[in-house]
């Protein structure tokens, strides 16, 4: 057998592991044989043969994996010139029972966190010399964590990337975490998670889009980007927050507070959903309808040289609802007009 | 010699190793080799485990044309070696009390 039939058996032997380790293992013994060739002489089948049975191998490296943690440790350190830095795209998979929360810290890096398979968590990101991530993943909290790029490389070099920076997060329905994931001047979106811990996703300077998601609290920002919610549900508060931009939130279900804020856009709603229910806006009109029927609200509004369709509205109902908006136009309509 | 106890002394083997410079996986298990019979395959798991507790931290460099990953002891190895040190100074004490009694 040749060293590329023997590495392809190895990995095919080794198919039940996430992909890092399985990679890990057929690096390991494929430089071994290099190794031995070079530092022996001796032939390629001869390096392959006393290496030992394809079994023995298959063992130990399983052996390697009861022993430590289920998620491949921080490898390829970048150091001094003279050392190549870690590049391309690297995967990390970790099993989601091992974890209790997940952190994601982006700069200028789009973060994209869709559903995925049963168990496994699925972190995958794009490292090269400008852009360089700390990852870890200690007593149930995994962490991805993007370096601060050096002073000469911010300037010019960014244009120059062909590759362009991403982080996607794939994590399995129903995960018994919090998730916690922040970037900048950069695109995020999420769709179909649910979580049965707290929901943070906060970016600036650009749109931020989630659908379908549950968790036990809510708390979405970005500023001059456009928020875009649908289909939300919450035991606890959600709060959906940007600034110059339109906010859009459509069938959104909160157990306790709800919060929309923006300035200097509209706010675009339908079925909301909350123990209280706050819209603020400025400059821009506040449009859409709510569930139940208008006496289901007590309400406090305010706008500006605009018309207000709950001007006269004097229900005292057991949702507070307080809509503000300035120089512009509030619109609420409610769905049950009995 | 017990299993887990062997790869204790191994893991030991490699720290030492490692404080007289950086290695890579073949260079270490001949030099292990040397000291104590094993099979290359068995210095995987031992390498994995002492960099998942952070005593030994791998680069990756380029060697004829390719890339090779070498080993360094971190500061945490160094007193992993100090451990076991201790540890069999216990166990040598043990040793002479058993050995002593026999007739």
């Amino acid at each position: 057998m040749n060293r590329t039939d023997f590495l392809q058996t190895l990995r095919d032997a080794l198919n039940m592991l996430p992909m890092d380790e399985r990679e890990d293992a057929v690096n390991y013994f494929g430089e071994l044989i290099e190794d031995k060739m070079s530092d022996n002489g001796c032939t390629e089948r001869e390096a392959i043969d006393s290496l030992g049975s394809m079994d023995e191998i298959v063992a130990s490296v399983m052996d390697a994996r009861t022993e430590h943690d289920p998620a491949v440790p921080h490898t390829d350190p970048v150091e001094g010139t003279n050392e190549q830095a870690s590049h391309g795209i690297k995967t990390v998979t970790v099993k989601a029972a091992a974890v209790r929360q997940i952190m994601i810290r982006g700069r200028n890096c789009p973060i994209e966190i869709n559903r995925g398979g049963s168990e496994e968590i699925v972190l995958r990101y794009l490292q090269d010399e400008y852009r360089q991530f700390d990852f870890s993943l200690e007593q149930g909290e995994l962490r991805l964590i993007q370096q601060p790029q050096t002073l000469f490389s911010l300037f010019g070099i960014r244009q120059l990337f062909s590759d362009k920076s991403f982080i996607t997060l794939t994590v399995p329905a129903d995960l018994a975490a919090a998730l916690d994931a922040q970037t900048s001047n950069s695109h995020m979106q999420m769709d179909g998670v649910s979580v049965w811990g707290a929901l943070r996703l906060s970016t600036s300077n650009s749109s931020i889009s989630v659908t379908s998601a549950s968790a036990k609290a809510m708390d979405i920002t970005t500023s001059n980007g456009r928020l875009t919610a649908e289909g939300l549900q919450a035991s606890g508060p959600i709060t959906l927050r940007t600034s110059n931009a339109r906010l859009e939130a459509h069938q959104i279900e909160a157990g306790e507070a709800l919060t929309l804020r923006t300035s200097n856009g509209k706010i675009v709603f339908s079925e909301l959903n909350g123990t209280g229910i706050t819209m603020h806006t400025s400059n821009a009109t506040v449009d859409g309808s709510l569930p139940h029927a208008a006496n289901h609200y007590s309400v406090t509004s305010a706008t500006s040289n605009g018309s207000n369709t709950l001007k006269h509205h004097a229900h005292q109902g057991p949702v507070p609802l307080d809509v503000r908006t300035s120089n512009s136009a509030i619109r609420v309509s409610f769905t049950d007009n009995a | 010699m017990d299993a887990q106890l062997k790869r204790g002394v191994i893991e030991a083997c490699v720290l030492k190793l490692l404080t007289k410079g950086d290695s890579y996986g073949y260079e270490l298990s001949r030099d292990v080799a040397g000291i104590i019979p094993i099979s290359e395959s068995t210095l995987y798991p031992v390498l994995k485990r002492l960099e998942a507790s952070g005593s030994v931290e791998s680069y990756t460099r380029e060697h004829g044309g390719r890339l090779r990953k070498y080993y360094r002891i971190t500061p945490k190895g160094r007193l992993g070696i100090e451990d076991f040190l201790l540890e069999w100074a216990e166990i040598s004490k043990v040793y002479d009390f058993i050995k002593e009694e026999l007739p």
